[in-house]
């Protein structure tokens, strides 16, 4: 196996650490204090704060992101007049939602924190990524069509909604994190000092033989099931698997169900105000194509994220040269992303939290 | 337990994670104005009052206007429509958003009294809402030997202005020698894009001492009387 997966040269390692350091910086996303605008539109609280290269390309991104919601409403309004015109509002959504991924949000932190913690499979990273992303296209029509076309409440009361959706989704973040911790730092702690030799215990997700030490050299050996290694929407470009993660590589919908929700249940601002214009010129469908559109972007591109940070793990692993070190580099990264999950969670709840006091329509 | 997950490296990561929390990030615009100043004068050749309107692009009209009761004739009741102005007004005044306003001379920052004729309007044909408002000066100035500035931006860059309109900035019987002069903001470089979504979004910007970076996105409107 170990021969698919890569040279070994020293461009290939130059290549890996690169990709290391994106993950680094996936991870260390900071949660921001929102305040709530004067105009009272919904607005995702935190954001992303990378520097160089990679800021002015998030910079770029944020133009570009711009400038494809800025003819939507034109989309909308042609497709109402000629069917055909649906592919343009679907094209530019799709356009939006993958630039949208690429710039600030924590979904993507989130997903592939939980990925690199959980030794989730490529292709399972990348279902996750999908699955939440579709979750919050999802979120955003059923929020929609319930609080504007049927009950018709007012712009201020759905941004309330979302306030409160997004309070949930941090809190589910949250509560993964300490989920996380317990599993990957806790309790392994609490074996290691229990037990001299310490094997591989994860109790609830039952990793066991995939991780045992001394298979060489990965440390781990492929499932059956894992023959193909990439996943939809996996751009990593190089050809390697990480560890099969859950028995056979299938995911555990009721375990990663928490990871989408958290991701899933706040809704993105610009799904919510295409799908209010769509309402307003009597068009629902339009915006309900649009909000999925943009998911599908966006699940797409969080996708490719999670595959470059499983890569940057495995990189990682590979790269400290024995099976045993290798092993050990992989539970310590599990370890720090289940911190950054928690991390992250409690820092976003306290800024939304914060934000719920500050809401300047909250009382309208 | 790794080895190398000491606490104290455990620390610097919580330490990393929480450094950018300090920091707002909001991104890119959601909402596009196109915007129009007056600049109104007293009988004594003083500015007394900042008068704008500013005309929101129809998604984020649409998303105002949701759930507004209606008229009969399609349109939104009066009283619907005053109140959303009143409410903007005042969530304007917070003094993070200051109005989006800021009005300098000779160095130093003149402040604004209570705002007055807070107004919605609704485009039917247009699909656009616009809010007009006007910022009387606490005392009013004579532009007189040295430019005074108006400056209009959002610093969280949630909103885009455009003052493109032929005659979207006015002088408002001023005496005739006065003359108004506009400045664009500077073309967003993807490096100042990124940059913009880092101010504290709390943070009161003192208008004297505007920094370069935010100086880039500021719509600035000069007004000189000799």
């Amino acid at each position: 196996m170990s021969a698919r997966c890569g040279p070994g040269a020293p461009s290939w390692r130059r290549q890996a650490s690169k990709c290391a350091w994106l993950a680094v910086m996936l991870l260390t996303t900071g949660a921001a204090l929102a305040q709530g605008h004067p105009f009272g539109q919904p607005e995702a609280s935190m954001g992303w704060q990378p520097g160089g290269w990679l800021g002015s390309l998030l910079g770029q991104v944020s133009i570009w992101q711009s400038h494809f919601y800025r003819q939507l409403t034109g989309a909308v309004r042609a497709w109402q007049q000629d069917g055909h015109a649906a592919w343009t509002l679907i094209g530019l959504s799709f356009a939006y939602g993958v630039f949208h991924a690429v710039g600030p949000g924590h979904g993507k932190a989130v997903i592939s924190a939980y990925v690199l913690a959980n030794r989730q499979t490529v292709r399972n990273g990348a279902v996750l990524a999908l699955l939440s992303a579709m979750m919050q296209g999802l979120v955003a029509i059923v929020l929609v069509g319930i609080a504007a076309w049927v009950l018709n409440l007012t712009g201020a009361a759905m941004n309330r909604a979302t306030l409160w959706l997004e309070i949930g989704s941090y809190a589910l973040v949250t509560l993964l994190g300490m989920w996380l911790a317990w599993t990957k730092v806790v309790r392994p702690l609490r074996s290691a000092r229990d037990t001299a030799v310490a094997p591989d215990r994860h109790g609830a997700h039952g990793h066991g033989a995939a991780q045992q030490p001394d298979s060489p050299p990965h440390g781990h050996r492929h499932g059956l099931l894992d023959g193909h290694p990439h996943g939809p929407g996996c751009g990593c470009g190089h050809a390697h698997v990480a560890p099969p993660a859950l028995a056979e590589g299938r995911l555990d919908l009721a375990k990663a169900a928490s990871a989408v929700m958290s991701v899933g249940l706040r809704p993105c601002s610009g799904a919510l105000i295409v799908l209010v214009f769509a309402l307003s010129q009597g068009f629902f469908a339009a915006g309900a194509a649009a909000a999925m559109a943009m998911g599908l972007g966006t699940g797409v591109t969080v996708a490719s994220l999670t595959c470059l940070a499983l890569a940057a793990r495995h990189a990682a692993g590979r790269l400290s040269g024995n099976a045993l070190r290798a092993a050990r580099i992989h539970r310590g990264l599990e370890g720090l992303a289940a911190l950054a999950v928690l991390a992250l969670g409690i820092l976003l709840l306290g800024g939304a939290w914060t934000t719920a006091g500050l809401w300047p329509l909250g009382g309208g | 337990m790794p080895r190398f997950l000491t606490p104290g490296r455990i620390a610097a990561l919580l330490l990393a994670l929480t450094m950018p929390a300090a920091e707002q990030a909001a991104a890119h615009p959601h909402m596009w104005i196109d915007a129009r100043a007056w600049l109104v004068f007293d009988g004594d050749g003083r500015l007394a009052a900042l008068r704008q309107a500013w005309r929101f692009d129809e998604m984020s009209s649409a998303y105002s206007l949701q759930g507004l009761p209606r008229s009969a004739d399609g349109g939104y009741a009066p009283k619907a429509l005053q109140s959303m102005a009143d409410d903007w007004v005042a969530a304007l005044g917070e003094p993070q958003s200051h109005y989006f306003t800021w009005l300098r001379y000779r160095g130093r920052s003149l402040e604004f009294g209570t705002p007055a004729h807070a107004s919605v309007q609704w485009d039917k044909t247009a699909a656009r809402v616009t809010l007009v408002f006007e910022l009387p000066l606490q005392t009013p100035v004579a532009p007189a030997g040295a430019e005074m500035q108006m400056e209009v931006f959002d610093p969280t860059y949630f909103v885009a202005y455009a003052f493109d309109a032929p005659g979207a900035i006015e002088l408002d019987g001023a005496p005739r020698a006065c003359r108004s002069d506009y400045r664009p903001p500077q073309p967003l470089d993807p490096a100042t894009a990124l940059r913009l979504a880092a101010i504290p979004a709390d943070a009161e910007i003192p208008p004297g001492e505007l920094s370069a970076l935010t100086q880039k996105l500021s719509h600035r409107i000069g007004v000189r009387c000799p």
